[in-house]
């Protein structure tokens, strides 16, 4: 890889424009002082948003669809019962470091979701918090765990009883784990070989999660005195430093790409689909039911009534019980597409708990994707454009919750993250076209790199 | 099915393919693997667990050599390993360079760990291998048990 072009790749995971380029500008001056000669703008994301897939997405250049991957946890076949979590080998495609590797090139890739177990690759690699724990082989090589270890004090995959902990004890492990990911990249920037250096860190993704009414005043229970109120200045405050300290360490020909998977927006509560459905009469089941929040388990359906039925997460997914598809599906082939639609009409007609219409986008999966790969839903919800996130359990006084049974949660994901981009070559310009598909082929043509097929997205530089 | 392996270092091994070799071998051994040793393509010599002269049997023959070039499959490099691998045919039979059955990839200067890996790969495609599992039923757990605090999944 010669002349070489070297890029580092900083994600922050569910950074927001919003935060990053105008609230807390002031308060990020190496960010701020970076954009003067960076690319920079808004991100549009992938459909969905959500971690998994949508950093495979942006390291491929491909759909979720083409991926096979809708989120965290997919159906394996058509049964009713078989789930399997997303890991890497999921992803049969060629990421970045793969194309790096096969050009000859070295990388380094830190806690990038969509790597445990971790690929092969020439450089280094430490896997996401999708590793179970750090007694797994969760580097490449396996020899590297031990450094990471050493360098990091003891290495936090992720923050621990996010949601049941004490708050104060969760933001001091958010910045906790935000120093530990810039320590670590530091260390392996300045000691090792690389073209691409990738990292992410989750730390964004966990406070806004966490503390979004703190700093939201359009958040339905916004606390503008409350005592983290000044949690996210401190916050970015203390990410700009760790970036200003990475920025030391890289060589003066490196390009940057500071990066998130997707935004923030306040949540307002959770709609319970599946119940929806049982009172739709699109989903039955085998008992009467339960007087309080119940995951819906397969055996507690009867599916031979059974329509549809759903999945919960930041949005909601769909999937029709077909005849000849499903193991015992009632919805004849030839009648499919006009009981979708229906349900897609009910669903984007949906009102929230004040009778005022949600504004749900429903969508087809072949008419957002090129291809459908492994076991697509038959259709993508956006509950409120998501700003209700998906509740699949059942035994909820109401269609529309505010408490989450795993704890509290004040945002969820909006469609927007960000993008800069600096570097020799590197036009300064503010742009509102930018899609998370054009990283990949920007980063390819940066280092010179093939181009896999399939991609869509565009040269940015 | 179980499968027996047998590993057989083919021409003159360089250090480079002992390495490829060993890692192979510690792989396929990690994963539960009967594995045999052979030399200079005496794979019926290979040892218990091999069997004789049936049509079809759990045999697979990973070959490694090292050589200077191979003009017969059209590889010219100056230096690199080659790995056969030769299934479901009587021990002891020459592979074909003809035959789809076999693989033969270079090496020249790619990290020893990372071709270790795509010779498993390559066992794990053509289904001479099972896929090492990714989580035990308690490591699923685990990470379930994260992404549902987390909120990602219920």
């Amino acid at each position: 890889m010669s002349p070489r072009q070297r890029i580092a790749i900083i994600g922050l995971d569910c950074a927001t424009p919003d935060l990053l380029f105008d609230r807390l500008a002031a308060d990020m001056p190496t960010l701020t002082a970076l954009r003067q000669s960076a690319l920079w703008g808004p991100l549009r994301s992938v459909i969905p948003p959500i971690t998994v897939p949508a950093w495979s997405c942006m390291t491929s250049g491909l759909t979720p669809g083409e991926l096979g991957v809708y989120g965290f946890r997919n159906r394996i076949d058509r049964s009713y019962q078989r789930m399997g979590l997303a890991s890497s080998r999921t992803i049969q495609v060629p990421r970045l470091w793969d194309l790096v590797t096969a050009r000859g090139g070295e990388s380094v890739v830190i806690g990038v979701p969509g790597t445990y177990p971790p690929s092969i690759i020439r450089g280094h690699m430490v896997s996401c918090f999708m590793a179970p724990n750090t007694e797994v082989g969760f580097t490449h090589p396996l020899g590297l765990r031990d450094e990471v270890e050493q360098v990091t004090g003891g290495y936090i995959l992720d923050v621990a009883d996010f949601r049941l902990a004490d708050p104060n004890e969760t933001a001091y492990r958010i910045f906790e784990m935000t120093e530990q990911r810039f320590r670590l990249a530091r260390h392996l920037a300045a000691r090792t070989s690389w073209d691409l250096f990738a990292f992410v860190d989750m730390g964004p993704d966990r406070l806004h999660h966490r503390f979004w009414r703190y700093c939201e005043p359009r958040h339905p229970r916004y606390e503008p005195d409350g005592q983290f109120t000044g949690l996210f200045r401190a916050y970015y405050r203390a990410l700009d430093a760790h970036l200003s300290h990475f920025l030391e360490v890289l060589p003066g020909d490196c390009a940057i790409l500071v990066v998130s998977d997707h935004g923030a927006q306040s949540m307002i509560g959770g709609f319970c689909l599946n119940q929806w459905l049982i009172e739709q009469g699109l989903l039955v089941l085998t008992g009467p039911l339960p007087d309080q929040p119940t995951p819906l388990a397969p055996d507690r359906i009867d599916w031979s009534r059974t329509v549809a039925w759903g999945d919960g997460g930041y949005y909601g997914r769909v999937f029709l019980n077909v005849v000849g598809r499903e193991p015992a599906g009632v919805i004849p082939a030839d009648s499919y597409e006009q009981v979708r639609d229906e349900l897609a009409d009910a669903l984007t007609a949906l009102v929230d708990h004040e009778g005022q219409p949600m504004g749900t986008r429903v969508m087809r999966p072949e008419d957002i994707y090129p291809e459908a790969r492994n076991v697509p839903p038959d259709l993508i919800a956006y509950f409120g454009n998501l700003r209700w996130r998906s509740v699949g359990s059942i035994g909820h006084p109401r269609l529309h919750v505010f408490e989450n049974d795993t704890g509290a949660d004040d945002a969820n994901h909006a469609e927007l993250g960000v993008f800069l981009l600096a570097g020799r070559g590197v036009a300064a310009e503010r742009r509102n076209d930018l899609s998370l598909y054009d990283v990949a082929p920007t980063v390819q043509a940066m280092l010179d790199l093939p181009v896999p097929p399939g991609q869509r997205g565009r040269v940015l530089v | 099915m179980s499968r027996s392996f047998i590993v057989l270092f083919d021409d003159l091994p360089s250090p480079y393919s002992r390495t490829v070799s060993d890692c192979v071998i510690d792989e396929l051994r990690a994963r539960g693997e009967e594995v045999n040793l052979a030399e200079g393509g005496k794979a019926a010599e290979a040892g218990p667990g091999v069997p004789d002269g049936e049509d079809v049997f759990p045999v697979v023959t990973v070959t490694i050599g090292s050589r200077a070039a191979h003009d017969d499959i059209g590889v010219t490099a100056p230096a690199f390993v080659d790995v056969r691998i030769h299934a479901g045919a009587p021990a002891g039979d020459k592979p074909d360079p003809e035959e789809d059955q076999m693989l033969i990839m270079r090496a020249d200067t790619e990290p020893a760990e990372l071709f270790t890996q795509r010779v498993i790969g390559e066992l794990e495609r053509r289904g001479l291998l099972p896929e090492a599992e990714i989580y035990t039923a308690h490591e699923e757990e685990e990470v379930i048990g994260r992404l549902q605090a987390l909120g990602y999944i219920e």
